[in-house]
Order: C-alpha cells, then structure tokens, then sequence
C-alpha cells in the first residue's frame, strides 16, 4: 500500500510527453491515446510474431507447463494451506469458500480489479493478505515467500480455463492509465521502457533471446522459470526486468505495480488463466 | 615590429597545425580497446541488438553494423560518435541507450568504439 | 523447498501391452559446484548423479547425471506395460541422498 514517488516521475513524463507531441516530433508515431502517451505500433505482423514464436519455443512451454511442472508441488502445499486452520477465529480459507474453493471457481479471472476499500487496485495476492488478515485474524503472508505463492498458486488455479475478463471501466480507469504510464515511461540507464521492447520490437532477438508480445504475459503467473529455478510471481519478474534496464526495482505490491499488473492483464484479456504457468 | 607580431602569430600557428591537430586526429581511440567495449556484457553489448563480427546469436533489433559500416567513412566519425553517445538526437524515439549521456561509457571509450567500427569498413 | 520430492506421471487407464509414456519429476537444487554467491564463496556441488527405473524387479533404465542437468530435473520415457508390477524411480545424489517413489502399473 506504500504509494510509490515513482508516480509523480509518471505525471512529469506525460507532461514531457504532451510537450513533445505538440512539437510534432512524434509525427511518425501511432495515433495518441486519450492520456496523451504515443502508443507505438508492432513493427511486425501478428502472424510473423507468431511464426518467429513458434521456431523459438515451439510447444516447449506449454508442454512441460501441463505434465512436467516444478511449481505443481507448490500448488499441492497451496491445498493443504488452504485447508489449514490459523488465526484467532480459528477459521481456514475452506471454511468460507468451500472444501475444494468450490465457490472461488473463476474468481481469479476478474483480477486485478478496482477495490474502493483500498481505493486502489486490488491484486490476487493482496486480496489473500487482506481475507486472511480481516476474516482470519491471522498474519498477513510476506510477498514472494513461499507459503504466499503457494496460496497465491492454488487459488488462482481454481479459475484455470476461464477466459480472462478484467475491467478497465469506471473507477479503475484512472489506474489503468497510471499502469499504462510506466508501461511506457523510458526508465533506467538504458532509457528504455516496457513498451518499446514488448510493442514496438516484440518478435525481434535480443541476442538469443525472443522479445514477447506482451498479450500473453500475465495469463499464466505465478509460474515456474526455468532461469530462477523456482516459482515467482508476476511482480518478481517485474523487478527483474526493472534491474535488466538498470532501473531501480520497486517493492512488492506497491501502487505502481498494481497499475501495471492490471494493464498487463488487460492486455490478456479473453485468454484461459493457465497457472502454474512454465516458462524459460 | 608588425612584421615580427605577424611572424609571431604565423609561428604560433603554425606550430598548433604541426604538432597539436595531427594529435587530435589521432586521439581518435583504439580500434582494440573498442572491440573489447562492443563484445563485453557488461560495457557495450552492442551484440544484443547488432550483427557485429565474431559474436555469436546476434540480436535484429538495430541494423546489421556488418552491412551498415560500408556507407560510412572516415568523414562521419563525428557523426558516429554523436550517434553512440545520444542517438536521441537523430531519432527521438530510439529504442539504443544513450551511451554518453548516461555514462554507461567514458568518452575514451566511445572513441574507441568509433575506431573499431571504422576499421571494419577498412579491412574489406 | 523440500528436496527429493517426486512426482511420477502415469496414464490412469492402461491396456495390456500399451506403450505409455512415462514422466517423473523431483525437486532437487542441481547445484553445478561452479556457482559463486556474492561473497565469492564457492557453493559447492550438490547433484544428482545416478537415477534407476525399476519394473518389477527389472532394471529398466539407468542415467548417468552430472552438474549439466537444470534444476528439478524432469525424465519422461516410454514403457511397455506388459505386467502388473510397481514402477520404481531411484535417485541418488552425490552426497549420498536417496529418493524413491514408486507406482503400480496395472493393465487391464
């Protein structure tokens, strides 16, 4: 919940970024979107994306994702911790939500969502800390620690196959906005920005590496990397691609994070959830 | 005693023509120094996005330096240089880092690179 | 994480005489010996080495592993189910830890 200062860099890069599309230099780009950030275009076609995609890593992922996944040990914790009875009113997460999380069936697929309560963005992960700390009276979980992603893992899975459906209407438009800012802000010392690479270049090699189209990033977290050797979430790839661009990586759960958790996920928007998901 | 001022300044310039340019020119860098900068990780890494010769896996994010080194001449080396260090300036929305104004590279090391891709044009 | 937690993949529904694919899973940290933490200590190696397939009380696959293989190692091979016998998967590592897990195999 800590508000990153991050965001006032963000109103300072819009500000720039009206500037300069009243100079015209951003002539050549896409039209600009209502907050006025220049969206950029692929530079090459879904189809070509997609053909380059498949000579990288051709069913490989999905494959071992569904029969040979590290995390799925981790989602068999995740049931028992589910089941598990803590806190002061002695409850479990199965004592509301059904034996199995019968009632949480497809939950997952509307999150990140608006919560007025928090009067912010809500995520997966924030949502369990919050139940657990209001319904449960037991700790919250440290973020990234290993019983969080566990609880985090199972009780997304139980949405596994329903398409993703998040809304961007409303209240939580300004916070798209704000994740759609840093999506495009240029931060570190390379002065690059989440877009350029995932819009505008994605389908390109860096190095032996294959640029993502970013549709498909946030369906499948947390999930198993085969560079960590272990399951993270979304977030910890977050600050991995932050450090990659010799920015500095923000906290867990922070404002700014959240933002961009859900425009990420509004970009998957129509696809299954597929958690555990695996990935290089 | 005109006379002698003129011979004066003639001298002193001279002298600046003779000794100082030539040493500017050649402060260009060294074309070595420079592929150590172009190959290592964690300086240049021009091989992520670039074609450069002898690095495996290239990336096809920027032009192939390869090809593109054969429309350059000693004449843009300034250009070059300016390129390296802040391609903003010819391309706003450059996806290259800065490598100047950010300080991933000293000058000495810019110049270097500059010599390096320079040389390539004249091997071939 | 646990260390030498296995997961064995069978087919639920098996005919007699079938090839079916078979997939194993352990979790194990595969340390290479050649990584360093930040304070330039050397961790050292701790990998499996050795895996035996056993059906029955046939040895049916032997691997030889050394530090190349990634963490949590996975194998998946093909089997022959032509008795209804357990299906047991031993893994050694080089500090002489064991793990095994075994399902039965029972075609119809």
């Amino acid at each position: 919940m800590r508000r990153c200062f991050f965001l006032k860099k963000m109103v300072l890069m819009l500000a720039m970024g009206a500037l300069a599309a009243g100079t015209g230099r951003g002539a050549f780009a896409a039209p600009a979107s209502v907050s006025g950030i220049q969206e950029y275009k692929q530079n090459i076609s879904t189809q070509e994306y997609e053909k380059r995609y498949n000579a990288v890593y051709g069913k490989f992922t999905g494959q071992m994702a569904e029969q040979g996944n590290p995390a799925d040990f981790m989602l068999d914790d995740g049931k028992d911790l589910f089941k598990k009875v803590e806190g002061t009113t002695g409850k479990s997460c199965a004592s509301c939500h059904g034996e199995n999380g019968e009632k949480l069936k497809g939950v997952a697929a509307g999150y990140p969502k608006y919560d007025p309560a928090i009067k912010g963005i809500n995520t997966m992960a924030l949502q369990i800390n919050r139940c657990r700390k209001e319904n449960m009276g037991a700790p919250e979980l440290k973020y990234e620690s290993y019983d969080q992603l566990a609880l985090e893992l199972y009780v997304k899975s139980l949405s596994n196959g329903v398409p993703i459906k998040v809304s961007i209407d409303g209240p939580a438009r300004p916070f798209y906005e704000a994740g759609k800012a840093y999506y495009y802000m240029r931060q570190g010392q390379l002065n690059m920005s989440c877009a350029i690479c995932h819009v505008k270049y994605a389908g390109h090699m860096i190095r032996a590496n294959l640029l993502s189209n970013n549709r498909h990033h946030a369906d499948h977290w947390p999930g198993y990397r085969l560079k960590w050797g272990k399951t993270g979430s979304l977030q910890k790839r977050f600050r991995g691609c932050n450090k990659k661009v010799r920015a500095k990586p923000l906290p867990f759960q922070c404002d700014t994070y959240r933002d961009l958790e859900l425009y990420l996920t509004y970009q998957a928007n129509g696809l299954p959830v597929a958690v555990p998901g695996f990935r290089m | 005693m005109r006379t002698s001022k003129k011979t004066v300044f003639l001298a002193v310039g001279l002298t600046l023509a003779i000794f100082v340019l030539p040493v500017a020119v050649l402060a260009g860098g060294n074309a070595e120094n420079g592929k150590k900068v172009v190959d290592t990780k964690k300086l240049g890494n021009c091989a992520a996005c670039h074609v450069v010769p002898g690095m495996e896996f290239p990336g096809d994010v920027g032009p192939n330096l390869i090809e593109a080194m054969k429309n350059y001449s000693e004449a843009d080396r300034e250009m070059l240089r300016q390129r390296i260090s802040d391609e903003r300036k010819f391309n706003p929305d450059t996806i290259m880092p800065p490598f100047g104004t950010n300080k991933i590279l000293t000058g000495q090391q810019i110049d270097d690179v500059v010599e390096y891709l320079l040389s390539l044009n004249k091997k071939k | 994480m646990v260390i030498g937690r296995i997961k064995i993949r069978v087919p639920s529904v098996i005919k007699k005489g079938e090839v079916v694919p078979v997939m194993a899973l352990v979790t194990h940290p595969m340390e290479t010996g050649l990584r360093k933490t930040k304070d330039g200590k050397v961790v050292p190696a701790y990998f499996i080495n050795d895996v035996d397939v056993f059906y029955g009380n046939d040895r049916i696959t032997h691997c030889d592993w050394t530090y190349a293989i990634s963490a949590n190692p996975f194998i998946s091979f093909y089997l022959k189910a032509d008795k209804a016998a357990p299906l047991k998967i031993v893994y050694k590592d080089n500090k002489g830890g064991v793990y095994q897990q075994s399902v039965q195999i029972n075609p119809r």
